[in-house]
């Protein structure tokens, strides 16, 4: 079964009308369906909630819709081999490219250890970094 | 462990008999239960999220997300220096 490590960057897109917001759903309806795999760093959930307060939207409802999800979508903490690989990617990058974020690397790293694929709407992320492999723009998504 | 009386189908008993021996019954049952309660769990979630009034906001949220994660490396390198 495939897996995927859904980015945080995913996961705003389910409460908020945004581009893509239906490719984001279809990768829970996959998942309610037992036909892939959703895993995440549990720094998914400070993230998204930290999103949702920058655009003023309702913590509540955020956090409800969150909580609901430990049946679809795994969150845990990041084990040591995960870590190590984080710190690999963010020396990846290019001086005027940038480098990619501490953050950002903990999500692709859980996919490359996990032979998972990371999936993330944000494009510069990807630039950055999809020659690493195991990531897929959430635009580019279809099953 | 707790102990439950069900009602079932006359065929559906039948059918259990021929599948799980009587010793095995209880733990077929049980495993059942748990798939069935977990399905509902992950329908119950699914619901959530297709019945969700997504927000509108004025800000692409790729690039609020980050900024989040830009703010929280700033914080660590500032306090790395105090």
């Amino acid at each position: 079964m495939q897996s995927y490590v859904i980015d945080s960057s995913v996961f705003n897109k389910l409460y908020l009308d945004e581009v893509d917001r239906d490719k984001a759903q279809q990768l829970f309806v996959k998942a309610a369906a037992g036909e892939v795999m959703l895993f995440a760093p549990d720094l998914l959930y400070l993230e998204v909630v930290n999103t949702a307060q920058r655009c003023d939207v309702s913590i509540d409802s955020v956090v409800e819709l969150l909580e609901a999800q430990r049946y679809l979508l795994q969150m845990r903490a990041v084990s040591d081999g995960e870590r190590k690989k984080a710190l690999q990617i963010i020396a990846y990058g290019h001086d005027k490219s940038g480098y990619p974020s501490i953050y950002d690397a903990l999500f692709h790293a859980m996919a490359l250890c996990n032979s998972a694929v990371l999936v993330t709407a944000d494009k510069r992320h990807y630039a950055k970094t999809q020659a690493l492999g195991s990531i897929c723009l959430l635009s580019n998504l279809s099953f | 462990m707790q102990r439950i009386s069900i009602t079932i189908d006359d065929h559906l008993k039948a059918d259990l008999d021929n599948i799980a021996a009587k010793g095995e019954r209880a733990a077929f049952i049980s495993q059942a239960i748990q798939k069935a309660v977990d399905e509902w769990h992950k329908q119950q979630a699914l619901d959530k999220i297709l019945n969700f009034k997504p927000y509108k906001i004025n800000q692409d949220s790729v690039e609020v997300l980050r900024e989040v994660r830009e703010g929280r490396i700033q914080q660590v390198i500032a306090a790395s220096r105090e």
